[in-house]
């Protein structure tokens, strides 16, 4: 199999089509990357195609070479982050001033409980990660479903080794506290059933 | 370490992040200290929930629709990038905004043949009173002379 770096090569020296073996190599986990960072299907498809044109438009500035997974993910990081600030700056103001709206995303009813499948937990653990900051995010999702190393977070990120230790610690903990929560409620629902 | 200390570790130990010496002094911890450890398979117990959290696969178009973005990119001008196309109207702007403001030289309007007739007739008064003057010294010479 070829690495990373002779595909691109191929690539730089005009064959085009060669791309396409760099996407299908990390299509699936661009995607749910992406997905994780932005919390909506649509728009972590339509950013992942962005990251990979940009990318593209990009190989002649890509010296980092052996690490062509990091370059990417820095990029499909920088994309998340402005994404997520023009979302910010978007929010109508009449959806944040609607009251009883702050913790929707995070209260399970009991209609929902009976229906907790595999992707009501998924929104519901996306919500969890929604409720980091965007740092903690990212660190935990480079980690927990990418498996860099520490050293890896860093060159993608640019922050020290030592914070990113820090920002992971931190989001393991809050995600733990957001999971007690729910399980005190989830226990709280059952006991008003079984009365 | 005190346990305090331990637990702001155990995040890095559990991602095979600590050095081996670290570790060896974490595990030796996590044996003696039962609150330690609760602490850090609580954490395992919430990054292997994280792990059960499902994929999304792309859409059966995905790289069909990049390749085809990638073989005809949209471009401002041809064969010009846009940080191109930006930075020459910058610096044009920049040349012009100093051009504006340079200091410039009096303006020299031409004179009406008024003004012209006027310097004239002062200029030749001005020989005049500059011959008779000349005159003057001449006579007074000749009487200083002749005495």
């Amino acid at each position: 199999m070829q690495t990373d770096d002779e595909i691109i090569q191929d690539v730089i020296r005009g064959r085009t089509d060669r791309y396409e073996a760099i996407l299908k190599r990390y299509q699936h986990s661009l995607l749910n990357f992406i997905h994780k960072m932005v919390q909506d299907r649509d728009e972590a498809e339509n950013l992942s195609q962005d990251v990979f044109v940009k990318v593209f438009s990009s190989l002649r500035k890509y010296h980092r070479q052996g690490n062509f997974r990091a370059f990417l993910f820095t990029v499909a990081k920088n994309m998340s982050l402005n994404h997520l600030k023009r979302q910010r700056r978007n929010i109508p103001l009449s959806w944040i001033e609607k009251p009883g709206m702050e913790n929707t995303a995070f209260q399970l009813s009991p209609e929902q409980d009976s229906v907790y499948d595999q992707e009501h937990r998924d929104r519901l653990l996306l919500d969890a990660l929604k409720s980091l900051r965007e740092n903690q995010r990212i660190a935990l999702i480079l980690k927990i479903y990418l498996e860099f190393s520490y050293k890896q977070i860093s060159q993608i990120t640019g922050w020290s080794v030592p914070k990113i230790e820090t920002l992971i610690s931190r989001a393991k903990r809050n995600l733990q506290a957001w999971l007690q929560v729910q399980e005190r409620e989830k226990n709280r629902v059952n006991i008003v059933r079984g009365r | 370490m005190n346990c305090r200390n331990i637990r702001k570790r155990l995040s890095a130990l559990q991602d095979g992040e600590c050095d081996p010496r670290s570790t060896r002094k974490i595990e030796d911890h996590l044996r003696k200290c039962p609150r330690c450890r609760g602490e850090y398979d609580s954490l395992g117990q919430t990054v292997n929930t994280l792990l059960a959290t499902g994929t999304i696969d792309p859409h059966p178009g995905f790289i069909p629709s990049v390749m085809e973005r990638i073989r005809s990119p949209k471009r401002s001008l041809p064969g010009f990038s846009p940080s191109f196309v930006y930075a020459t109207v910058f610096v044009f702007c920049l040349i012009f905004g100093f051009w504006l403001n340079s200091p410039r030289p009096p303006e020299v309007t031409p004179a009406s043949p008024y003004t012209l007739s006027r310097l004239l007739n002062e200029n030749r008064q001005l020989s005049l009173i500059h011959v008779q003057n000349i005159t003057w010294s001449m006579i007074r010479t000749e009487m200083v002379n002749a005495n």
